[in-house]
């Protein structure tokens, strides 16, 4: 092993088969988001789903060890950037359906991936998942002590059953292709009313059909528009008593587990965005004259702010690669890296194409061209997978505020010899130049 | 070959004896910067090179097939970050040397590397090069046709000799110790006064001590302020004609390929001035307490603060090591990442110090924390070695012009 950044030839096999699907079948099935309402718009969305489903896409996002074809995130990078390029609010289907059995995948016994997992292994219909974290009223304070709501769905055992009741929001795909739920549904709700957030919270498996899940409306999202965001209301749900993933009173660390993958995959969809919305920039400015004698990439302003942002976007997946591989490898520093790719990713994805947009001009404000939607694709990924400001930088602060962590060579993987206050004092030794 | 960021066996070593070495070297050369002139302040660091270039870390940045110890620009990555964050000057001294014996390096036939090459290769001595790029009045255009008036230092030929005669600036360590010259300076000179800029700019070699080498004067830099850059007249420098480095009138693709390299460490700079501001200041956020209850770490204004620093840092490392890796493997796409290397860390090491320094609050106004010499030194990264707005950005822009560009070609997924 070595610090090297060449694709091996399966991944750029995976590349360019991806690159070729999203291509044929994800680029028509844009004109989805055209349609007036949001559940006509996922509904439409319907066939090509099925078409990735049956190309096999949902098995590459599963692991190997639980019956996928998963070999680790950094593949699942080099597929998500070519889909998420051409079609965010269908990859984002897919993915959502991912981040809904990390719970089972990463927190499931052998007998619940068993039973749960075959639907999703198939590669046959349009199986949905949700991970049911999000609550109306905002859940970024989901570990907050009493008198802060925090988790506020219950979970209330009754004889061998839990009781479910409480609203969600914001849940990818979470009501399914007709209102009555998502194939299998991990609901984080808290378990024990009387019990600090970390041993009273836990994820309980839903499986559909279930009564007591009552859709309430699809949220008219400001981007991803092909792709269903509910909300959504337990009233009385009864789930079997054995549908806990993981230990109960666990559902907070889990939570966070499932979403430190997906946040590496945030920044990986920003690259996705800025790429397109670059690709297109760069054609422009390449071939328009706007009325002047040269094609505009002359002009200096116009290099400048193309270089700039590319510059940028390499960046970005540099630190995307370097968090995937980190998770892939369970490295001290997955954590860091993935919430840091996260954070930076999405919000040079918004301040790009921005900039791009006004590389263009007033053109980029038609929704012919793709810089509209590319942006308000790319409005999403600050907020969503946790928002950036509050849960994760909090999450970042918090790795920073552990005594054990030492400077900043850990995520690089540099063995800090002396921590910092060894540090302090020999800086503090020396006076420096006056 | 997949993607993948760990250290081999040898370069966890490299890092680690790195570190031991700058910790217990680099560190104390930093009272160097406290003398009152910039010749002083030199020729202070002057032991400390010496010991460096003893234990080798000359050799070891000298490629192995020209019969130095360095496997790659990646380790020389990992050993610049080591000794940057500790002291800027006398590793910008060193780097300077090796950007210095580029031209050599890139351009020199087996002849000119063997008979060049010797004084750096020896564990021994303080042997200083440089390449005359920059030129008083401004180096950002050299490849302007007149009536600009492009690189202005013309060298003439006259029998076995050709003949220098110009002005350069900024050039790392040229004046040498002695301000007779440094042991070897690569010229960039126009060797056709009728040619194009692509034709008549040419790369020669002139060994020291040089006469005709008439040292001015040496810059009080902002930073960087135990290192030498000196301002001189090269007057009827003659030097053989077999030292002309790679093709006649290839000058300019010369002088592009050799702060290609550099670009890719110049990102690093940046992360190695970073990473000791940012130690300092997270250690200073988790023990100083400022008059309130808790560490003021506790805030969320400077959790924040923190949190975005080191993110920054982060991708300006690892875009860094991209670029070097790129470089390392000759991909076509190591220019776009090397120069986008140089522009990302350069300018985030400006506004990650800065913002730092928010954090500390005014402590960091005095000299006896790191801030404000961190601060100092990073302000040359966006504009030495190729300023970023007049040479760095414009070769980007020259490359989205081509028509065969393909944005997709740096991450090898064209």
């Amino acid at each position: 092993m070595a610090i090297d950044f060449r694709l091996t030839a399966r991944q750029r096999e995976l590349q360019l088969q991806s690159r070729k699907f999203a291509k044929d079948v994800l680029y028509p099935a844009i004109e989805a988001e055209t349609l007036p309402t949001p559940e006509e718009r996922f509904a439409a969305t319907k066939p090509a789903y099925e078409a990735m489903i049956a190309a096999g896409f949902l098995r590459k996002c599963i692991p190997i060890s639980a019956g996928g074809e998963n070999a680790g995130l950094i593949d699942t990078a080099i597929m998500v950037e070519e889909l998420y390029a051409v079609n965010a609010s269908l990859t984002l289907t897919l993915i959502g359906t991912v981040l809904g059995l990390l719970p089972l995948l990463i927190g499931g016994t052998e007998q619940q991936r068993k039973r749960l997992l075959p639907p999703f292994l198939r590669q046959a219909g349009a199986p949905l998942a949700g991970f049911c974290a999000t609550e109306p009223g905002g859940s970024a304070n989901a570990a907050a002590p009493a008198p802060g709501e925090g988790v506020r769905t219950t979970a209330s055992l009754a004889g061998d059953s839990w009781i479910i009741d409480g609203r969600k929001s914001w849940v990818s795909s979470a009501t399914g292709w007709d209102r009555k739920g998502a194939d299998v549904l991990c609901v984080l709700c808290r378990s024990d009313p009387d019990a600090a957030a970390d041993r009273g919270i836990s994820i309980v498996l839903v499986e559909r059909p279930a009564s007591g899940f009552l859709f309430e409306r699809a949220i008219d999202a400001a981007g991803h528009r092909a792709h269903l965001l509910p909300q959504f209301r337990f009233d009385g749900l009864r789930v079997p008593r054995a549908n806990v993933l993981g230990n109960v009173g666990g559902g907070l660390a889990l939570t966070a587990a499932c979403f430190t993958g997906a946040a590496a995959l945030v920044g990986v969809f920003a690259v996705a965005l800025m790429r397109t919305a670059f690709e297109f920039t760069l054609g422009f400015a390449c071939n328009e004259r706007r009325g002047g004698i040269h094609p505009v990439i002359e002009h200096q302003a116009v290099g400048y702010a193309l270089a700039d942002a590319k510059t940028a976007i390499e960046a970005v997946r540099s630190l995307c690669w370097r968090a995937c591989r980190a998770v892939d490898t369970q490295s001290p520093g997955a954590e860091e890296l993935a919430i840091e790719a996260k954070v930076f990713g999405s919000e040079t994805a918004v301040t790009v194409l921005t900039d791009l947009m006004r590389v263009v001009g007033i053109e980029s404000y038609d929704h012919a061209v793709p810089l509209g939607r590319l942006l308000q694709d790319a409005l999403a990924l600050p907020l969503f997978g946790g928002g950036n400001i509050g849960v994760r930088r909090r999450r970042l602060h918090a790795i920073l505020k552990a005594a054990e962590v030492q400077s900043d060579c850990g995520a690089s993987g540099a063995n800090p010899t002396r921590n910092a206050s060894a540090w302090k004092s020999s800086l503090m030794t020396v006076i420096v130049s006056g | 070959m997949a993607i993948d960021f760990t250290l081999t066996a040898q370069q966890q070593e490299l890092q680690r004896a790195s570190r031991k070495f700058a910790k217990e070297v680099l560190v104390e050369a930093r009272r160097a910067e406290l003398l009152a002139t910039p010749e002083a302040r030199f020729a202070a660091t002057k032991p400390t090179y010496e010991a460096m270039v003893a234990a080798g870390y000359l050799r070891k940045c000298i490629p192995a097939p020209a019969g130095g110890d360095n496997a790659g620009l990646l380790d020389l990555a990992i050993l610049s970050e080591e000794f940057y964050s500790v002291n800027a000057s006398v590793t910008l001294t060193m780097l300077g040397t090796v950007l210095g014996l580029l031209p050599i390096l890139l351009g020199g036939s087996p002849d000119q590397c063997q008979r060049l090459l010797v004084p750096f290769l020896r564990p021994g001595g303080a042997p200083l090069a440089g390449f005359c790029f920059s030129e008083p009045g401004g180096s950002a255009n050299a490849g302007s046709p007149p009536p600009g008036e492009g690189v202005r230092t013309t060298a003439r030929r006259e029998g076995d000799n050709w003949v220098i005669n110009g002005r350069k600036k900024w050039v790392s360590s040229a004046t040498g110790w002695d301000r007779k010259g440094a042991d070897v300076l690569c010229v960039v000179c126009r060797t056709d006064p009728a040619a194009a800029p692509d034709a008549a700019i040419s790369v020669i070699a002139v060994e020291g001590p040089v006469t005709g080498l008439v040292f001015e004067r040496a810059i009080d830099t902002i930073g960087h302020r135990a290192h030498l850059v000196p301002e001189f007249s090269l007057r009827n420098v003659a030097t053989p004609h077999h030292n002309l480095l790679g093709q006649q009138g290839a000058g300019l693709a010369l002088t592009a390929g050799a702060f290609t390299a550099t670009a890719a460490l110049v990102g690093i700079f940046g992360v190695a001035l970073m990473r000791a501001a940012f130690e300092f200041a997270l250690h200073f956020a988790r023990t100083e307490k400022r008059g309130g209850v808790h560490a003021i770490i506790e805030h969320q204004a400077v959790g924040y603060a923190l949190a975005d620093a080191k993110t920054t840092i982060e991708a300006a490392r690892y875009l860094s090591w991209r670029a070097c890796h790129a470089l390392d493997t000759q991909s076509p796409a190591a220019e776009e990442l090397a120069v986008q290397a140089k522009i990302f860390g350069s300018e985030a090491a400006v506004r990650v110090i800065t913002d730092l320094m928010r954090v500390v609050g005014v402590e960091s106004y005095d000299q006896e924390t790191p801030f404000a010499g961190l601060l100092r030194d990073a302000l040359a990264l966006p504009i030495f070695d190729g300023g970023n707005m007049g040479v760095r950005r414009r070769q980007l822009h020259t490359l989205l012009k081509r028509n065969d560009y393909d944005p997709l070609a740096a991450s090898g997924a064209a």
